[in-house]
């Protein structure tokens, strides 16, 4: 087995969605247990189980899917669990939330928002240390900020490769300019306007490092009105 | 009846009962009070009548008593028909003696009775009765003084004293009794048979009503008529039949919702059956590529289509389930909004939220507002062209969705809030559900919807949900 790749414990009751959503997760490069059942899902989630995550149905025959979550949190185990469920009432949310999951994500889900949040969840628990922050072919390096683009090395400032950073963390989801100031500029008296112009001067590198390798601008920083800045792709997919 | 067991019957039995215990209790009462006073009348009757005639004897003794040979003497023959013929089945003893009690005939064992000031007896002041003990039988006794004349004795007053067993008493009294437990306990049992007869008769028209109504067949809301109804069963049945009439249309708008949600969803998947058939038919990857485009697209509709439907069920329940607490709009649309970021940004639209105050609070169900400002986006996604601005707006008790799409014709605006009433072009996919769930949880919250079309340069749309401020 490689070591390398995040080991995910699927637990789902329907076959067609578990060989399906392994198999995607698979070709995304995790190694995928599969537990058919919340007391398979139990015994799996004993003490020194090695998973980087466990993405937990509710509605699961033997041993429901909270009481699993329950009992995994009960043991003082803190692996990152993420819930998929047909049950989309926000009251359910909250509930699983409340009892220790780290995610939530209704179905029917979107492949892609699911590994979206996978990737969240792994890089915000440590899971996985060595992995980049990716946004297509923009690479960051967490530990220096080290930002490559195409491969290759992109010259930032250190403001500028903060605010990248605060970006590729958040995946999907817009950072206003209020979080961005309080992040970058930390206490520094400039105002919000120095945001702006942060930003202005990353799209313009980043437009223009993909132009210098002759490749089309396939990232973009988005501006969202009244709710702020995202990191996008012009064919639209996130 | 093999209903009525069935059936709450016991219910129908307790009014029965009720009805039975309120009037045949008190009933009895009166009539066990009268039968009392009846038989204590009879006994005081019966009682003065058997004093007379103790009178009479002591009367009639009293005449037969004669001063000879230096002491009273009695003519027993002339007596005894008066002691003893007259008294059947009740002994009789007399006793003479000087108003100080000296002993001059008779029984001298008699007890005597003691003077009272107040005769207890009315006709004669100079008898007085009491009740005593000789023989160790109970007896009754008449006392009565008597002049006598040519007697020794210096004073011409004697006591007469007649004691009288109280055999023929008692068994009068035992008489009277049964005589009278016998004519009330009949008269309780006529009236009882009576009343429940005409209880039962009262109870008939409400039996004949439930029994009409258990026969009903489960979908029939049609309203129960009576023939002769009761004047006070009428307002009831009225009542009865306006609800199975709500009830009905209620059902009936169920049923058209299951017709139109069923036709809805298999549209659809006919759609994505048809679409993926085709894909694995045709060989050239370029097609199939589209297809298979054409098929998430068709899926995505299908989704939507789902969350609605089941939205829509979860709004009309939602009343019971949660109660108002105080919501911020201002953080409720920026997370709405959020949620809808990436779906707009992929249709090419440009979705914003505007915030024109601080902060706005209102009472509401977090849950069902969540849902509400959802399906607008939704629906100005959904609806508008790519490339649609669309506009989140928060202002001083109103949340709004503008955009700026070709907008809603005048005479679909009327409509637009009705279910699986569809305004757009029959070429674009849509439920009709979105602005009804919409409208729904608005008139929930007590909150006004309006659709404003167009905005301005005859396109776009907004719709606003307004509080009435308090």
């Amino acid at each position: 087995m490689n070591t390398l790749k995040p080991r995910i414990l699927l637990v789902e009751d329907t076959p067609d969605i578990a060989l399906w959503l392994g198999t995607a997760l698979r070709q995304g490069g995790m190694a995928v247990d599969f537990a058919t059942d919340g007391l398979q899902a139990d015994r799996c989630l004993q003490a020194g189980h090695g998973f980087d995550a466990v993405l937990l149905d509710l509605q699961l025959p033997g041993q429901d899917g909270l009481s699993v979550l329950q009992a995994l949190r009960a043991r003082g185990d803190a692996v990152p669990v993420l819930i998929l469920t047909a049950r989309a009432s926000v009251p359910d949310r909250v509930l699983g939330l409340n009892m220790g999951a780290d995610d939530y994500l209704p179905k029917p889900f979107d492949l892609s928002e699911l590994e979206a949040r996978l990737q969240v969840l792994l890089r915000r628990h440590g899971r996985v240390k060595t992995t980049a922050l990716r946004w297509g072919p923009l690479e960051m390096q967490p530990e220096n900020g080290a930002v490559q683009l195409h491969g290759q090395v992109l010259a930032l400032t250190k403001r500028e490769a903060a605010a990248l950073r605060v970006l590729l963390e958040s995946p999907q989801r817009t950072v206003s300019k209020e979080q961005l100031h309080a992040e970058v500029f930390a206490d520094e008296a400039t105002g919000l306007d120095a945001v702006e112009v942060l930003i202005y001067r990353l799209r313009k590198k980043l437009e223009a490092g993909a132009l210098q390798l002759g490749q089309p601008c396939e990232v973009m920083i988005t501006t969202f009105r009244g709710m702020g800045y995202m990191l996008t792709s012009p064919s639209g997919q996130a | 009846m093999a209903q009525t067991r069935s059936h709450p019957g016991h219910a129908a039995a307790s009014l029965r009962r009720r009805l039975l215990s309120w009037i045949l209790l008190p009933l009895a009462g009166l009539i066990g009070i009268n039968a009392w006073v009846g038989y204590g009348n009879a006994v005081q009757a019966a009682n003065e009548a058997y004093d007379r005639s103790l009178y009479l004897a002591a009367r009639t003794l009293a005449e037969e008593l004669e001063w000879r040979d230096g002491r009273v003497q009695l003519d027993v023959m002339k007596a005894a028909g008066y002691l003893f013929e007259n008294h059947t089945g009740s002994r009789l003893f007399y006793k003479v003696t000087t108003p100080g009690g000296q002993w001059l005939a008779g029984v001298a064992a008699l007890p005597d009775v003691p003077v009272r000031t107040q005769s207890a007896v009315k006709y004669f002041a100079l008898v007085q009765f009491d009740d005593g003990v000789y023989q160790n039988l109970p007896v009754r006794l008449a006392q009565l003084t008597h002049v006598m004349e040519d007697t020794a004795l210096g004073d011409p007053l004697i006591k007469i004293t007649v004691a009288e067993t109280m055999e023929a008493r008692q068994q009068l009294i035992q008489h009277i009794l049964w005589d009278t437990l016998g004519s009330q306990g009949l008269l309780l049992l006529a009236a009882a048979l009576l009343v429940v007869w005409g209880v039962q008769r009262g109870i008939r028209p409400l039996e004949a009503f439930r029994q009409q109504l258990a026969q009903k067949a489960d979908d029939d809301f049609s309203p129960i008529q009576l023939p002769d109804l009761p004047r006070e069963l009428r307002p009831l049945i009225e009542t009865l039949n306006s609800y199975l009439d709500r009830l009905g249309r209620l059902i009936d708008i169920r049923k058209r919702f299951l017709d139109n949600a069923a036709h809805q969803l298999r549209t659809p998947l006919t759609a994505l059956k048809t679409q993926l058939a085709l894909a694995q038919r045709n060989a050239e990857p370029q097609q199939a590529q589209a297809l298979m485009a054409a098929a998430r697209q068709t899926t995505d509709d299908a989704v939507r289509l789902t969350e609605q439907l089941l939205a829509m069920t979860r709004v009309e329940h939602a009343r019971e389930m949660h109660s108002p607490h105080t919501v911020n709009l201002v953080a409720l649309a920026r997370q709405v909004t959020q949620e809808h970021l990436m779906r707009a940004h992929q249709c090419g639209d440009d979705l914003g939220l505007e915030v024109q105050v601080a902060q706005c609070e209102v009472q509401g169900v977090d849950l069902l507002l969540h849902e509400a400002l959802s399906n607008l986006i939704d629906n100005a996604i959904h609806h508008g062209p790519k490339g649609t601005h669309i506009t989140v707006r928060v202002g001083e008790g109103w949340l709004e969705v503008e955009d700026d799409g070709p907008g809603i014709a005048p005479q679909h605006q009327a409509h637009v809030f009705e279910r699986f009433y569809r305004a757009a072009p029959s070429g674009v996919s849509g439920s009709g559900l979105g602005l009804a769930i919409v409208k729904e949880i608005a008139s929930q919250h007590g909150a006004l919807l309006e659709v404003r079309s167009p905005v301005k340069a005859g396109r776009g749309t907004a719709l606003r949900i307004t509080w009435a401020l308090a």
